[in-house]
C-alpha cells in the first residue's frame, strides 16, 4: 500500500513538474541568414536547460525593419521576449520604452569577471543604464583582392596604414585597365561608413554633452577631403554599393570598406576566384577611432519567470560557448574575451587570419552613436545623401560637409 | 438588403474605417509607438508644399509618369496591331505578357545584373554600338529613366493583352466597308476604324496605365531605395520612408490623403475628356 502511494505521488510528481517548470521564450532576430547561428546557441541552450523552450519568430529583412516590427507588436501586446537589436538602434527602442534597464541583473551577476568589458557593455548603456548584453560586434575592415594589389606592384602582405600611401596603391590598382577600379569606400544605408571616417581623424558626430554637432570640425572637414580623394586619386567609382559589392567579388576591384560581419559571406561568394584578405584600416590621427557594428540581445518582456530565463538565455548566447558559434559561421568579434582562449576561439583565428583582423581593431571600437531625438535615421541619410553628392562630383567636400551640419542641426531636438 | 449586411460589415471594417482612420491621422502629429496624439490641424499638409524632399518627390514621380504612359500605351497598341494578325500571335503573346505576370521584385534582381555600371549586358551592348559606358543606376541624371524603362518594359504586355482583346470585338464588317470606300489597309483603315473603335478600351488602358505609374514603388524600393541623392525618390517612396522608417505617421498620412485624392482627382479628368472625345468621334466627327 504504501509503495503503491509512493509509486502514484511520484507519478503525479513526474506529470505536473514539467508542465509546472516549463518557460517558452519567443525570440526574434534580424538578417534571415543568421539563423546558422541563432538556432545552434538555441538547440545546445535547450540541452542544457530542458526547462526551458525556445522558439524562434520568422526573422526581421534588416535592424530597420526589425524595430518598426517591434514598434507595431508593442502596440498590439504581442512583443516577443528576447531581441537581438542593431546598435544604432538601441536608443529608439529605449525612448520608446520598449527595452528596459537591466541593472539589477548585471550587478547581481558580477558580469565583469566574466569576460564581459567594461568597453563591450558600455555599448549597450545608455545615460548610465545597461540595457543588454551585446551579441556580436564588428568594426569595417578592407577586403582587398591581393591578386590585384600584387599586380599593381602592392605587398599583399603589408597593406598601407597611412591614407596617402592607401589612397596611392589603390589608384595604381585602378590604373591596371581591364575594366578595373582601385578601391570602393562604402557609405551603405545609414551613417555607419560616414562616422567611421570622422572617427579616423579623431573626430566625434556631436559634442560630449549632445548639445551640438562636431562633426563639421577639423576632422570631420579631412574626412570630406579624404572621402573625394577616393574617387580622384584611389580610382574609387561612382556607383551604388551594390554595384560595387559585385564588381568586387568579380574581381574588377582592389579594395573594398565593410563590416567585418561578411567576412563568412565574402569567402564563401568569392571562393577561388582570387586571393581574398582583410586588412585593419588606415589611420588617420593617433586617437582614431571606429563605431562598433552588430547587435545587442534585450529582454522584452516583463513577466519574472520569463525574465529570468531570458537573462539565462542571452547569458549564454554572449558566453564563449555561444561565441564561439557565433564568430565562425559570420565575422563577427566576440563580446566575451573569454572566448578568445584557446579552448574556444584562438585555434580558429589562427587558420582563419581575415576573421582575426576586427579583433585586431578592438581597442579603437566605440560605440555607435546614435542620435538624440526622433529623426536618427533620417540624419543618417542626409549624411549619406551629401557623400554621395561628394561621390559624384557635383558638391565640393566643403559644401556638402556645411549642407550636412545645416541639415543635421534641423534635425536634431530643440535645446533651449 | 439584409443579405448585404456581411459584405457592407466587411467594407467597413476594411476599407471605410481604415481610410476614415488615416485622414484622420493626417491632421495629427502621431508618430508610431510613442504615445499622445496632438492634434494639428493642416499644418502636415502646409508642410507638404514647403518641404523640398517632397517636391523632389514630386517632380521625379511627374518624369516617370511623363515617360511611361505615353511609351507603354503606345508600344503596347504597336505590339498589338503587328501581332493580332500574326502567326506567332500565341508565342508574341506570352514573350510580352511575361513580365506582367512574374514577380517584379525577382526581377528587378535581373535589371540590376543587366544594368551593372561596368558588368552589365546593357554597357556591353552600348560599347559594342561605340557608345560610351553609362551608369544607370547609379548616375543621379539617369537613374529615373532607367527605373521608366524597367516600368515600360513591364506595362507594355498588359496593355497589348488589352488592346488585343479591344482588336477582337472589332466587327469584320467595319473593315470591309472601309475596304470599299478606299480604307483598305495601313494607316487609312487604322484611322478610320481601328482607332475609334478601340476608343473605349484606350480610355481604360491610359487610367490604368496612369495610376500604375503613379504608384510606382517596388522598383525604387528594390534597386534605388530612392538614391542617388533622392533622384529616384517618388512619391510612394517617400510616403514609405516618412510612414515606416521615420515614423511619422501623421505626415505620411497626409501624403497618402493627397496621393488619393490626386489619382482620384486626374482619372475623374481623364476619363471625363475622354469620353466626350469618344462620343465625339462616335458621331461621326459632328460636334
Amino acid at each position: 500500500m504504501k509503495t503503491l502511494a509512493m509509486i502514484l505521488a511520484a507519478g503525479i510528481a513526474a506529470a505536473v513538474m514539467p508542465a509546472q517548470a516549463e518557460t517558452k521564450l519567443d525570440v526574434y532576430y534580424a538578417w534571415p541568414e543568421h539563423e546558422v547561428i541563432h538556432k545552434p546557441i538555441a538547440e545546445r541552450f535547450m540541452a542544457d536547460h530542458p526547462d526551458i523552450k525556445i522558439s524562434f519568430r520568422a526573422a526581421a529583412p534588416s535592424y530597420d525593419e526589425a524595430v518598426q516590427t517591434l514598434i507595431r507588436q508593442s502596440m498590439a501586446g504581442e512583443l516577443p521576449d528576447v531581441h537581438y537589436v542593431g546598435f544604432n538602434v538601441l536608443r529608439p527602442l529605449v525612448t520608446r520604452g520598449l527595452v528596459k534597464p537591466i541593472d539589477d541583473l548585471v550587478a547581481a551577476d558580477h558580469l565583469t569577471d566574466k569576460g564581459y568589458t567594461e568597453q563591450v557593455l558600455s555599448l549597450a548603456t545608455i545615460d548610465g543604464h545597461r540595457y543588454g548584453l551585446p551579441f556580436a560586434m564588428s568594426t569595417p575592415v578592407v577586403y582587398y583582392n591581393a591578386d590585384l594589389v600584387k599586380q599593381a606592384g602592392g605587398d599583399p602582405d603589408k597593406i598601407p596604414a597611412d591614407w596617402d600611401s592607401f589612397v596611392a596603391l589603390a589608384g595604381k590598382v585602378g590604373a591596371l585597365g581591364k575594366g578595373t577600379s582601385g578601391m570602393y569606400y562604402q557609405l551603405g544605408s545609414d551613417d555607419w561608413a560616414t562616422q567611421n571616417l570622422v572617427r579616423n581623424f579623431g573626430g566625434q558626430m556631436m559634442n560630449d554633452k549632445e548639445s551640438d554637432i562636431a562633426f563639421d570640425g577639423p576632422a570631420g572637414q579631412a574626412a570630406v577631403k579624404l572621402f573625394k580623394r577616393f574617387h580622384t586619386d584611389g580610382a574609387q567609382p561612382a556607383i551604388d554599393s551594390h554595384a560595387a559589392l559585385q564588381l568586387f567579388t568579380s574581381g574588377k576591384l582592389g579594395f573594398f570598406f565593410a563590416s567585418a560581419g561578411s567576412v563568412s559571406g565574402f569567402e564563401a561568394e568569392i571562393g577561388d576566384r582570387f586571393k581574398l584578405r582583410t586588412a585593419k584600416q588606415p589611420l588617420a590621427a593617433e586617437d582614431a577611432t571606429m563605431p562598433t557594428g552588430g547587435m545587442v540581445a534585450v529582454i522584452l518582456t516583463d513577466d519574472p519567470a520569463k525574465r529570468a530565463a531570458a537573462w539565462e538565455y542571452i547569458k549564454f548566447a554572449t558566453s564563449p560557448d555561444g561565441q564561439s558559434i557565433v564568430v565562425p559561421n559570420t565575422g563577427y568579434m566576440p563580446t566575451n574575451t573569454l572566448a578568445l582562449d584557446k579552448d574556444h576561439l584562438a585555434g580558429f583565428y589562427d587558420k582563419h587570419p581575415n576573421w582575426y583582423t576586427s579583433v585586431l581593431q578592438t581597442p579603437r571600437a566605440r560605440p555607435w552613436f546614435s542620435w538624440p531625438g526622433d529623426n536618427g535615421v533620417q540624419i543618417g541619410e542626409v549624411l549619406r545623401d551629401e557623400m554621395t553628392a561628394i561621390a559624384l562630383g557635383s558638391k565640393e567636400p566643403e559644401a556638402a560637409l556645411a549642407d550636412m551640419a545645416s541639415e543635421v542641426r534641423a534635425l536634431l531636438p530643440k535645446t533651449d | 438588403m439584409i443579405l448585404s449586411v456581411p459584405a457592407m460589415l466587411l467594407l467597413v471594417a476594411l476599407v471605410i474605417g481604415p481610410a476614415i482612420l488615416v485622414l484622420f491621422l493626417s491632421f495629427t502629429n502621431a508618430s508610431l509607438g510613442l504615445a499622445g496624439i496632438r492634434f494639428i490641424g493642416l499644418a502636415n499638409y502646409t508642410r507638404m508644399l514647403t518641404d523640398p524632399g517632397f517636391a523632389q518627390s514630386l517632380r521625379n514621380t511627374a518624369l516617370y509618369v511623363a515617360v511611361v504612359v505615353p511609351t507603354s500605351i503606345g508600344w503596347g497598341l504597336l505590339v498589338a496591331l503587328l501581332i493580332a494578325r500574326s502567326r506567332f500571335a500565341v508565342l508574341y503573346r506570352t514573350a510580352y505578357f511575361l513580365p506582367v505576370a512574374a514577380t517584379l521584385v525577382a526581377l528587378a534582381t535581373a535589371w540590376e545584373a543587366i544594368l551593372h555600371p561596368s558588368l552589365g549586358f546593357a554597357n556591353t551592348l552600348l560599347q559594342l554600338l561605340g557608345a560610351s559606358p553609362v551608369r544607370f543606376l547609379s548616375d543621379p541624371a539617369t537613374a529615373i529613366y532607367a527605373l521608366a524603362a524597367i516600368g515600360v518594359w513591364q506595362l507594355v504586355g498588359f496593355n497589348m493583352i488589352l488592346f488585343l482583346a479591344g482588336l477582337s470585338t472589332i466587327p469584320e464588317e467595319l473593315y470591309e466597308a472601309a475596304a470599299i470606300d478606299g480604307a483598305d489597309r495601313g494607316l487609312k483603315r487604322f484611322l478610320l476604324v481601328t482607332w475609334p473603335m478601340l476608343a473605349p478600351v484606350t480610355v481604360f488602358v491610359t487610367v490604368m496605365t496612369i495610376i500604375r505609374a503613379f504608384s510606382v514603388f517596388e522598383t525604387v524600393a528594390v534597386l534605388t531605395q530612392g538614391g542617388p541623392m533622392k533622384s529616384t525618390s517618388v512619391v510612394l517612396y517617400t510616403f514609405y520612408q516618412e510612414g515606416f522608417r521615420f515614423f511619422r505617421v501623421g505626415y505620411a498620412s497626409a501624403i497618402s490623403v493627397s496621393f488619393f485624392v490626386f489619382v482620384t482627382f486626374l482619372s475623374l479628368v481623364q476619363m471625363r475628356v475622354s469620353e466626350r472625345r469618344a462620343r465625339w468621334k462616335a458621331s461621326g466627327g459632328q460636334p
